[in-house]
């Protein structure tokens, strides 16, 4: 796989109240061409920070450090209009609540085809055909009729599709997902992980899938990052992680997730603890107060990341085995 | 049976184990809480032109009280030595006198007095009637809703300064008079701002969990609606303010305002621009003297509602 | 089946029914049949799971068991007593025994009330009986069992994470010692580490306390762990009713087995052998419900008289099943 995105060293920071929070920080991601790479992160995490940085989209009180690199271009300091062309073009995002990112008081027809009257000077008729295109791949029937359609006609599942659609429009490299399924039913989160997953092997486009949700990650993740508290704690691919994992946050997350497919146990198992909050962040280690495995130094100093095997790092002082040795039994 | 239990990750217990203590160092520290008026106490604070509003805005209120009591003169006693003097030192006429001799700044504070009054305590009348208009009619709902609010629309429609002419006319100058005259014609607004955010309100889940807990309905408004309206209505009582002081200087400006030799501000600036081309410090002490207290409460107007709701920005 | 003396809640053929106003100027109003013939019981100590997707009535049907929305026509028996004619007064009388936790813990409390005020709230109309140092010993010892820290009582619930928040409104519900508590997806909007520790919270005050609970959600994972009996909800009405271990193991209407299929497996190996989505269609708007049996537009064995007549729901072996189809619905998994 070609390298497509690659990001060095990122930290977000954010001017508030409290002081300098720091959402992110030194955080290193590779996207290889047509790549799922799954960010697992709890809320209060920065989760959607790192990326909305990538976009170019952080508030005004943000600001990023560190190199992201698209194509070997650097995207950091790059001027508004610059960056809103590459979004249109190169990166889109999509986000939780579909609702806020679409203008309730136009049609999802002018707002798809807006997007491309504008940034590639298409005819109307032809933006229109484009959108019917769209909108088909993403499964909605009858799609010439649901152009003339406002947001709030469509349900929650519907909506996000509009809006995958609307993304798809460009065919983007790169697709964020900022926790598209969270607010949505089991039943239609199968049915937009299954979308996703076509789009890609349509269309090659490389997706970013930030949840917090493990059995989604499973679903369409090819490698996975395990953030907590804007550290990166381990990366590796999908099938290390779920089977070596090598961080004790990633087996406290994989072991608090209730499982249909096994028999039910009469307790669940937890992690201990409240998610993070960034502005309170403990010195050292950002998951040490909720860690089993703490020790006196977790507390003192951020661990280095280190590299297990090739393409698997984990960021922990830990040097024994997890306590995993009962689950094959 | 498959178990994934491997002995270090204890069942998470309240009450017991190293996690409560971790917890116990980490937020021990802030046993109190900061409740969302002082989160907004502290933002109004860090709004430099909310505060210095308030700061000038106090001083003129301190000044406008003390002031007329200790001075010199008072309004309406003649210096016929001095008619029509710009500001001197002599005799202390430091905004000078008018044409009968009276010393302006004891006049201009007199008027601020009752400028400020006037604002305050129509602005209090009106927010009485329109909070428990308001109130009643969005948490009842349904026809009781419906009625009140068209009579909301009707007063709405009716003309207020022919309305408040004709109060003057039939029932003399009075001060009272103006305050329930001004009153009456702004407690529309609240009415309806009020009645907007009940609605919004009573379908807020913490309500419902309030009924559920087996609150009556009385004690829901009490405890539930009117804490979180406070809010909304605090910032629109800071600009309601201000329109009651120009409407009460536009009822003075027409001759319709506190009876001479008492004044106010809107009275004073109407007399000054009578003799603008002759004395015009007349004119411009009293309208800045207006124009500054309208500022005043408008900026802090502003700083409430950005500190009250800071994502509404 | 169960003795009548047995059950704390019975509910019997309930309906709550929405007028909604026409648009415009219009007199046509349309008819939201939120729930739509609804029967279920419970036994004391037992946690009964309510589960379908969103919009499918199981919240309306939360609020009209605790009389916060009007029932149309049914019955509601909760100790024996009827709910549905009782007047405010009586009514407070039962406030102490049922509660209801809320599914969005921020949404729920009060943002200008101090923690210790959310949780004396119960207290103060339902037990004026207690005196003020009593109410706030039973606080303090209720912020202990659910994990707060006593020296919580004076900060405000905007200052809390959703999964602190969701104890708050837990120790609010439960500290008037009700016999029943409606949980109206308690854990829906946590995080995943947070829910479990939620879930087992939950059962450690069931046992200590007896509690019954109604455990609604919208995915099986986080009932399975906590109800004995499962209902299952579609527009309104009763799909399937079972044991826990029947639904998981045998669920016999396409639309538990849809519901189980979705559920995300954190297995990459055993996923990707799933790529097929099992899951169909869309919700239909729930004021133009498909005719005969609600889920026949997305069953995949819908036949012709699933959209003539309406599947009541029968008992075959250890379920009972709205499907005219049941029979034949085990051998031939929809999953897969």
């Amino acid at each position: 796989m070609a390298q497509l995105l690659e990001i060095r060293d990122l930290s977000v920071h954010f001017r508030t109240e409290d002081g300098l929070v720091h959402a992110v920080s030194h955080v290193d991601f590779d996207l290889g061409e047509g790549e799922v790479l799954g960010v697992v992160d709890e809320s209060g995490s920065g989760k959607s920070q790192t990326w909305l940085a990538v976009m170019g989209l952080l508030a005004q009180n943000g600001y990023a450090t560190g190199s992201v690199k698209l194509h070997g271009r650097e995207l950091l300091g790059l001027s508004p209009s610059q960056l809103s062309h590459m979004r249109g073009v190169q990166l889109a995002m999509i986000f939780q609540d579909p609702m806020t990112a679409l203008n309730p008081y136009l049609t999802i027809g002018r707002q798809m085809t807006e997007v491309l009257q504008w940034h590639q000077k298409m005819r109307r008729s032809d933006a229109e055909a484009r959108a019917i295109k769209a909108l088909e791949a993403v499964h909605i029937s009858d799609a010439g009729s649901r152009l003339k359609t406002y947001p709030h006609e469509f349900s929650g599942g519907m909506r996000q599709r509009v809006m995958i659609a609307m993304n798809m429009l460009a065919e983007p490299e790169i697709l964020i997902c900022d926790e598209p399924t969270t607010a949505l039913d089991v039943t239609v989160q199968a049915q937009i992980l299954a979308l996703l997953n076509e789009l890609r092997e349509r269309f090659g486009t490389a997706i970013v899938f930030i949840t917090h949700d493990l059995g989604v990650i499973a679903q369409i993740a090819e490698r996975v990052a395990v953030l907590y508290g804007g550290r990166m704690m381990e990366q590796a691919d999908v099938y290390t992680l779920f089977e070596d994992y090598r961080h004790p946050y990633t087996e406290g997350l994989l072991r608090s997730v209730p499982r249909m497919d096994e028999d039910r146990t009469e307790r669940l198992l937890t992690i201990p603890g409240n998610p993070p909050n960034l502005a309170m962040l403990p010195k050292g280690c950002p998951f040490s107060p909720r860690c089993a495995y703490v020790e006196a130094r977790c507390q003192q100093q951020m661990p280095e990341l280190e590299v297990i095997a090739p393409g698997h790092v984990r960021a922990c002082f830990h040097a024994g085995e997890l306590g995993r040795q009962e689950t094959g039994a | 049976m498959k178990t994934r239990y491997s002995g270090r990750w204890f069942n998470w217990y309240p009450g017991r184990g190293a996690v409560e203590k971790v917890q116990a160092l980490s937020e021990d520290e802030m046993i109190q809480g900061r409740s969302l008026w002082q989160d907004a106490w502290r933002r109004l604070r860090r709004n430099r032109a909310a505060l210095l509003s308030m700061i000038v805005l106090g001083v003129i209120a301190v000044a406008c009280i003390v002031i007329p009591w200790v001075w010199l003169y008072g309004y309406a006693q003649p210096n016929w030595d001095l008619l029509n003097h710009p500001p001197t030192w002599k005799g202390w006429h430091i905004f000078g006198t008018d044409a009968l001799g009276r010393d302006l700044f004891v006049r201009v504070m007199w008027g601020s007095r009752i400028s400020l009054m006037v604002g305050v305590v129509a602005t209090l009348v009106s927010l009485i009637i329109g909070v428990s208009w308001g109130a009643m009619a969005g948490y009842i709902g349904g026809w009781v809703d419906g009625m009140m609010m068209r009579f909301v629309d009707i007063l709405y429609s009716v003309p207020f300064i022919p309305f408040v002419i004709i109060l003057m006319v039939l029932f003399g100058r009075n001060i009272f008079l103006i305050f329930i005259a001004i009153g009456a014609v702004s407690w529309l607004g609240i009415a309806r701002i009020v009645r907007g955010q009940t609605l919004s309100l009573r379908k807020k889940e913490f309500v419902e969990a309030a009924r559920a807990s087996g609150l009556s309905s009385r004690a829901i408004v009490r405890h539930h609606i009117v804490p979180n309206l406070i809010g909304i209505v605090v910032v629109y009582v800071t600009l309601t303010i201000p329109s009651v002081i120009l409407f009460e200087a536009f009822l003075s400006f027409l001759g319709l305002g506190v009876q001479a030799p008492m004044t106010s501000l809107g009275g004073l600036v109407s007399d000054g621009a009578s003799v603008l081309q002759s004395s015009p410090y007349l004119l411009i002490i009293p309208a800045i003297f207006l124009g500054v207290i309208v500022y005043c409460f408008n900026f802090i107007g502003d700083g409430l509602r950005d500190a009250l709701d800071p994502k509404d920005r | 089946m169960m003795e009548q003396a047995d059950k704390l809640l019975e509910v019997t053929d309930l309906k709550v029914h929405f007028t909604l106003p026409g648009g415009g100027w219009s007199r046509n109003k349309q008819i939201l049949r939120a729930v739509d013939g609804v029967s279920f019981s419970v036994a004391p100590g037992d946690t009964l799971g309510i589960v379908g997707e969103s919009g499918c009535g199981k919240s309306t049907l939360a609020r009209a068991l605790l009389c916060l929305v009007p029932v149309t026509s049914g019955s509601i028996k909760f100790k024996g007593q009827e709910l549905t004619t009782l007047d405010d007064a009586a009514m407070r009388g039962i406030r102490r025994n049922a509660q209801i936790i809320f599914q969005d813990p921020l949404a729920s409390l009060d943002p200008r009330m101090t923690v210790g005020n959310i949780i004396t709230e119960p207290m103060r109309a339902l037990m004026p009986e207690l005196s003020r140092t009593q109410r706030h010993e039973r606080v303090l010892a209720m912020m202990q069992q659910v994990g707060l820290l006593p020296s919580h009582i004076n900060r405000y619930a905007h200052e809390f994470s959703g999964g602190q928040a969701q104890r708050i409104g837990i120790a609010r519900a439960l500290v008037v010692e009700p016999a029943l508590v409606v949980c109206d997806e308690p854990v829906s909007s946590l995080d995943v580490s947070i829910k479990s520790q939620v879930i087992n919270l939950l059962q450690n005050l069931q046992a200590e306390r007896g509690l019954t609970y109604l455990f609604i959600a919208h995915d099986l994972t986080s009932v399975r762990h906590i109800a004995q009996r499962v209902v299952v909800l579609y527009l309104g009405r009763v799909m399937e009713v079972a044991d826990r271990d029947t639904i998981y193991r045998q669920p016999r209407h396409p639309y538990t087995q849809m519901l189980i299929a979705a559920v995300p497996i954190p297995d990459p190996r055993v996923a990707r052998e799933h790529k097929v989505s099992a899951v169909r269609g869309e919700l239909p708007s729930p004021l133009k419900p498909p005719s005969g049996c609600a889920f026949r537009t997305r069953c995949p064995w819908a036949i012709e008289r699933c959209a003539m007549e309406r599947p009541e729901l029968r008992v075959i072996e250890n379920s009972q099943v709205a499907c005219h189809r049941a029979e034949e619905s085990l051998g031939s998994k929809l999953s897969g």
